[in-house]
């Protein structure tokens, strides 16, 4: 691949993110603040026409939308970017992610990582894989579960591997997704389907591994 | 206070919390009763015939149909029904594309509970409104200049926090003759900027009174 072309697609594949940053933001806290606003407008009415009741039992509804905003906002936030990643390592920060998302609805969840001399941009880089892959196993309905393993392959590079038993329907775009990024580093991609199992499967060379 | 005629809604959006917290506002007041919900554009159209609410609430980026495309349908097929853009997206481009596909106004979901209800009750009548909020956004021309003058973006935030000429020349010590002909050259500028008419001619039905 020529400087040109690298540079081509390094630069889509920024995009695509401020794209998915975006999305993210609109779908989530944008929309919770918005029907925050229009919540508390309703209670101070309902104040000013002294319906003491109403305006409290609106004003209680609009705390627990703001709170749902704030766990959005969080939660988008340390996507981003977590600060685990670097100080305590791959296997907590997604073992952290994992329960966060699919634990916390009741999937199982197990983590198996050996990160040992993965380098850290390829660190940054698998982990967004697995939020990708996590995000859209619970997207419809959250798995029994889900399991995460990282391990060294033979030839000095790593072997990604994430399966749960979520709804078979996937979206297109995201696998797409998936498989752009396995490709920007170089790696390998496949998907497999198998009884309730869905096994997405990522190798990445050594090149890849040590960035 | 005078007797107001009922106006019936239908709220379009795929966000349930959008859609709860526009109902709690909605309650609010008698004269505005909420006819139906729909999560997605296509149901929003169906519901449209069915019901033929006033006024459409609605959404613009919805999974099944979006919100432009759902504007078109109902326009065709439910002439007497108007649509109401409620978006969180303040973008000049989506703005002139919800204008073109036959929306009567564009609010943003922030916006004002006092603002919505203008919204409501002048697209019912069949008038046009854009929220206020995004009028000064539209004073940027092509090269990332204002194109208006200090003075005639002074006065056009005045109008658009609902100020009348006759207002704006009190706070402003002129005469309301001075303050149209602003007004004139204001609209001229962004006539010639904004380049559709729709926009223009929402600009001109907002800020005239």
């Amino acid at each position: 691949m020529s400087d040109d072309q690298r540079l081509a697609e390094r630069l889509l594949a920024e995009r695509a993110e401020r794209r998915r940053i975006a999305e993210q933001l609109h779908d989530g806290p944008v929309q919770h603040v918005a029907a925050l606003a229009q919540m508390l407008d309703a209670a101070v009415h309902a104040l000013e026409v002294d319906d003491h009741a109403a305006g409290k039992r609106v004003t209680a509804r609009a705390l627990q939308v703001a709170r749902d905003a704030a766990e959005e906002l969080r939660a988008i936030v340390s996507g981003l970017e977590p600060v685990a990643l670097n100080e305590v390592g791959l296997e907590a920060a997604v073992r952290e992610l994992a329960e966060r998302t699919a634990g916390r609805r009741g999937s199982s969840v197990e983590v198996a990582i050996d990160d040992e001399g993965v380098g850290e941009g390829a660190r940054s880089s698998l982990f967004q894989v697995i939020r990708e892959a996590l995000d859209q196993a619970i997207r419809r309905g959250p798995p029994s579960a889900v399991s995460v393993s990282l391990r060294r392959t033979s030839a000095d590079g790593v072997e990604l591997v994430i399966s749960d038993d979520g709804a078979p329907e996937r979206r297109q775009a995201v696998i797409d997704g998936l498989a752009e990024r396995a490709a920007e580093l170089n790696g390998t991609f496949h998907v497999r389907r198998d009884g309730p199992w869905t096994t997405v499967r990522i190798v990445l060379p050594p090149s890849a591994t040590r960035l | 206070m005078p007797e107001t005629a009922e106006i019936t809604v239908l709220i379009a959006d795929d966000h349930e919390v959008v859609r709860e917290g526009l109902r709690l506002a909605l309650l609010r007041s008698s004269h505005i009763r909420v006819v139906g919900e729909a999560p997605d554009g296509e149901t929003a159209v169906t519901l449209a015939e069915r019901r033929r609410p006033d006024v459409v609430i609605m959404d613009l980026r919805m999974p099944q149909m979006d919100g432009i495309e759902a504007t078109e349908e109902i326009v065709a097929r439910v002439p007497d029904t108007r649509v109401l853009v409620f978006t969180a997206y303040s973008e000049r481009a989506l703005l002139q594309r919800g204008l073109e596909s036959g929306a009567h106004g564009y609010v943003l979901k922030e916006t004002p509970h006092e603002t919505l209800l203008k919204a409501i009750e002048k697209v019912a009548g069949g008038e046009t409104f854009v929220d206020p909020a995004l009028i000064p956004s539209l004073t940027t021309g092509k090269d990332g200049q204002d194109i208006l003058t200090q003075r005639e973006r002074e006065i056009l935030q005045l109008l658009a926090d609902g100020m009348s000429n006759a207002d704006v020349a009190q706070r402003l010590f002129i005469s309301q003759e001075t303050v149209k002909s602003h007004v004139r050259h204001i609209l001229a500028k962004l006539e010639a900027e904004t380049r559709t008419q729709a926009v223009a001619i929402a600009l001109r039905e907002a800020m005239i009174d």
